[in-house]
């Protein structure tokens, strides 16, 4: 009746899409950010945000071509074994992505948390409860990060403006200088944050003549806002550090909670509380790319049985953690996956949606 | 609206109670043979468990009055209520006389006489009717449903004086045939929930039934969950309050649990007070409620993950003072609160088993005299004991018992986990649970709703969540009523 129709309400869309990009966002961001580009880093996130929302207009395009969600488009719209190739490429990615942000959320946990514990097994559980929760399909994800959304934003956005009063104005000062090479790189870095957007080219719309145009009138506001959150943070980090010493912490963002102290002499240090704000919203992010690990394998599948199979949801679960292993064992792996980000996954999301409607079939 | 007049032939007059009481099995229609030939039709209609005494007796009297007339002076006799029964009454219209059967008299009719008689009797159930024990409320009627199906059915209907209000009842049980009523309201309750209903309930062939749980347990979807998927209650004015929303109530005979459907982590939160008081005080309680139902599940967990783990979050005095609380205790804080939850467990399950006054001594004992001793002993700190009490007065704060069940069941695994990775495993079982209750519907409503899927009946429903908001803005029925009958209330037009 309500349920398992495949389709996410605005809201949920929304706040989904906001969990999604300002988690890694925030938390690996500015470092990058300020060894590039240093106070000037403000103009890469309103220019890599507005590059954003350019390519979600184009997105909304796309659809608008398709006229339909992309997995129906790929079955039906497009030659029968170039679907199945797109398919596959969208699955790599997802698991390559998937075991990336697993990677870095299990570091982020083992630096903070559980410093003692085994990097695989707080790996495994990871994965397995991500599995667990794609294994609810798209509208049980979604519905936990709608009831999650302001216990999450309330109290980092309270932590974020905790931090002012230790804030130096001296740190923001060389905001007008900028480097315009260095600049164009911190707005692609932004922006590649911002690739999780091409998966709105599965979310089903209603079937209408501008298929497409609520969606993306939706997450263009899920962009801005965590634009406006991602800009507010990385201000608040540059005047509380300085862009030297943000350029060399691992996780500033956690750091900062940490320096922040309350009044009174209970609850005096929340970094291990806030914790759950990178927690909830990785694990967004790992959800939403193991997600469509999964959805493409299922595309894949033969269409007899209608329940998502076991082996549909190990196969890139066992990928995902294989990869994230990888990485953390050897760091070529990581390198190899960054350079893959940086040159291949771009031009991907941007080209393949286009040649799609470019070479679709006639009807 | 004109109303209808008792028509001379009782065919028509059968034919049109029978229709406003379609699928109300509660409804009782006698026909009688009266005169002295026996060959003037009647009947007498009324709600099952209403005919009293009295009804027996003023029927019994007017029937005997009756016998040795000949068919002329039976309905003369009718026509001109010549009983010299001062209790029986004339009904000129069809809806008066159906409203007097809902309002719990019995009403005769006669062929030939274009009137029925209203024989008053005793209202609604008394008898055996108890009050409510196990779900108090501050304000409100004390009045419990009882281990009659009929009755039950009764006692809701007592509460809507509908002919809408529909009973339908079968039996369930090869060998027991116990009744089973599915009471709704027709035009509010979704048409499809109530075949799905009726199909799961006799979805299985069971030797016997003996309580409504065991029809919850095979009819519920997510049968592995610790949560309950129907909701329950004793307490008749809830089953009509639901009822009214679009719910539906399945009755049990022998049972004196309804069970509500759908249903959604909300309502297991509220209560019937919570509309009989102001909204300030409604939404008071349920902040509260919301609370004590987050330490319920949380408070051992993030006590071992703040003390085994992140000491930093506590002051260092109060670190201290932990510290110096636990010194001589010979267990690991895991083991102290496992053990100290196992033994409030064990003291709140004998408290059931006993009787009355013993159980309230149970507790006492248990819980101050066992509690002190063992702080005197070392065997545990006194901040546990403060710890997995307050967790346990938590507990108790959640209105519905099998939910609270949930939640003290799952707060095991949150120990667990947060003893074994602190904070981060604490998250995880967070996470989880969230998961679960995200997956999770009742009768394809959320579990989590109203907040989730709100846009669905236009952000309405989470006017009656956390907060109430006041009762008149609450104007439209819950998403899972009929969508073409959400308005629940309206100004009336002057």
């Amino acid at each position: 009746m309500y349920v398992n129709n495949g389709k996410i309400s605005s809201r949920q869309t929304l706040r989904l899409y906001v969990f999604d990009l300002m988690g890694i966002a925030t938390l690996l961001l500015p470092p990058y950010l300020a060894k590039l580009c240093g106070a000037s880093g403000i103009y890469a996130i309103a220019l890599g945000t507005g590059a954003g929302l350019i390519y979600l207009l184009y997105l909304g395009w796309i659809m608008k071509k398709m006229g339909t969600d992309m997995a129906s488009f790929l079955h039906e719209g497009v030659n029968v074994w170039l679907g199945k190739l797109v398919f596959v490429l969208i699955m790599l990615h997802s698991i390559l992505t998937a075991g990336f942000c697993a990677y870095v959320f299990t570091n982020l946990m083992q630096y903070s948390l559980v410093r003692d514990s085994s990097y695989a097994v707080i790996l495994l559980i990871i994965v397995a409860v991500a599995a667990y929760a794609v294994s609810g399909g798209i509208e049980s994800r979604a519905r936990v990060y709608e009831v999650m959304f302001w216990f999450i934003l309330v109290p980092y956005v309270a932590m974020m403006l905790a931090s002012v009063r230790d804030f130096e104005w001296v740190y923001v000062e060389s905001v007008l200088q900028f480097d315009s090479t260095n600049l164009g790189k911190g707005t692609y870095l932004v922006f590649l944050l911002l690739t999780p957007l091409f998966f709105s080219l599965f979310l089903i719309g209603e079937k209408e003549k501008n298929y497409g145009r609520n969606i993306v009138k939706t997450i263009s506001v899920s962009v801005l806002f965590s634009g406006v959150i991602l800009l507010g943070s990385y201000v608040l980090l540059l005047g509380n550090f300085g862009a030297k010493s943000l350029a060399s912490l691992r996780f500033p963002v956690v750091t900062l909670m940490s320096t922040i102290q309350f009044e009174g002499n209970f609850l005096k240090r929340m970094d291990a509380l806030m914790l759950a704000v990178w927690f909830f919203t990785l694990f967004a992010l790992l959800n939403l790319h193991l997600h469509y690990g999964v959805r493409m394998l299922t595309e894949l599948s033969p269409k007899e049985k209608k329940r998502l199979q076991w082996w549909q949801l190990l196969l890139p679960t066992v990928a995902v953690f294989l990869v994230a292993y990888a990485i953390y064992l050897d760091r070529r792996f990581l390198n190899l996956f960054l350079g893959y980000y940086s040159y291949g996954a771009v031009p991907f999301m941007v080209v393949v949606p286009a040649f799609l409607v470019l070479v679709r079939r006639k009807k | 609206m004109q109303k209808q007049l008792i028509s001379q032939h009782i065919e028509e007059n059968e034919k049109a109670v029978r229709q406003a009481f379609s699928d109300c099995d509660d409804l009782k229609v006698r026909k009688l043979s009266i005169g002295k030939n026996g060959s003037v039709k009647g009947f007498v209609c009324y709600i099952e468990v209403n005919a009293g005494n009295n009804m027996v007796n003023v029927l019994g009297r007017m029937l005997a009055y009756l016998e040795g007339l000949s068919d002329e002076q039976v309905v003369e006799n009718v026509k001109g209520n010549a009983f010299a029964l001062s209790d029986v009454e004339p009904y000129e219209y069809m809806e008066d006389a159906i409203l007097g059967v809902l309002i719990g008299d019995s009403v005769f009719f006669v062929d030939g006489v274009a009137r029925a008689l209203k024989i008053p009797d005793q209202g609604y159930p008394k008898m055996g009717v108890s009050k409510s024990e196990a779900e108090k409320v501050v304000r409100g009627s004390d009045e419990s449903f009882t281990e009659s199906e009929k009755a039950n059915t009764a006692l809701i209907r007592k509460r809507i004086r509908n002919t809408q209000l529909k009973v339908r009842e079968f039996q369930v049980g090869v060998r027991s045939f116990t009744n089973v009523a599915i009471v709704y309201v027709e035009g509010l309750a979704d048409p499809k929930l109530i075949q799905e209903i009726h199909a799961r309930l006799t979805e299985y062939d069971i030797d016997g039934v003996m309580d409504s749980g065991v029809m919850e347990q095979l009819a519920e979807e997510s049968w592995l969950s610790p949560f309950p998927q129907f909701q329950s209650t004793r307490r008749p004015d809830r089953a009509a309050m639901e009822v009214l929303n679009g719910k539906i109530v399945v009755l049990v005979d022998n049972s004196p649990v309804a069970l509500l459907l759908p249903t959604d982590v909300n309502s297991f939160l509220k209560t019937t007070d919570d509309y009989y008081n102001r909204f300030h005080m409604a939404t008071f309680a349920r902040i509260i409620r919301y609370v004590a139902a987050f330490f319920a599940l949380t408070l051992p967990g993030l006590y071992l993950a703040m003390t085994n783990f992140h000491t930093q979050i506590l002051p260092t005095p109060l670190l201290m003072s932990f510290w110096q609380a636990r010194q001589g205790v010979p267990f690991p804080a895991a083991l102290e609160v496992l053990l100290m939850e196992l033994s409030f467990e064990l003291i709140r399950e004998a408290g059931v088993r006993l009787p009355g006054t013993m159980g309230n001594t149970i507790g006492i004992v248990g819980g101050l005299i066992i509690g002190q001793a063992a702080v005197e002993a070392n065997l545990v700190s006194p901040i546990v004991v403060i710890v997995v009490a307050f967790t346990a007065l938590c507990s108790f704060a959640i209105p519905n018992e099998e939910f609270a069940f949930s939640f003290r069941i799952l707060k095991f695994v949150l120990i667990a986990l947060s003893a074994w990775l602190g904070f981060f495993g604490f998250l995880i079982g967070i996470f989880l649970v969230l998961v679960h209750l995200a997956s999770l519907k009742s009768f394809d409503v959320p579990y989590l709703s109203p907040y989730v899927g709100a846009q669905l009946n236009e952000y309405q429903d989470e006017k009656d969540s956390v907060v109430r908001f006041p009762l008149r803005m609450i104007w439209k029925r819950p998403i899972y009523a009929n969508p073409h009958e959400r308005t629940k209330l309206k100004k009336k037009e002057k």
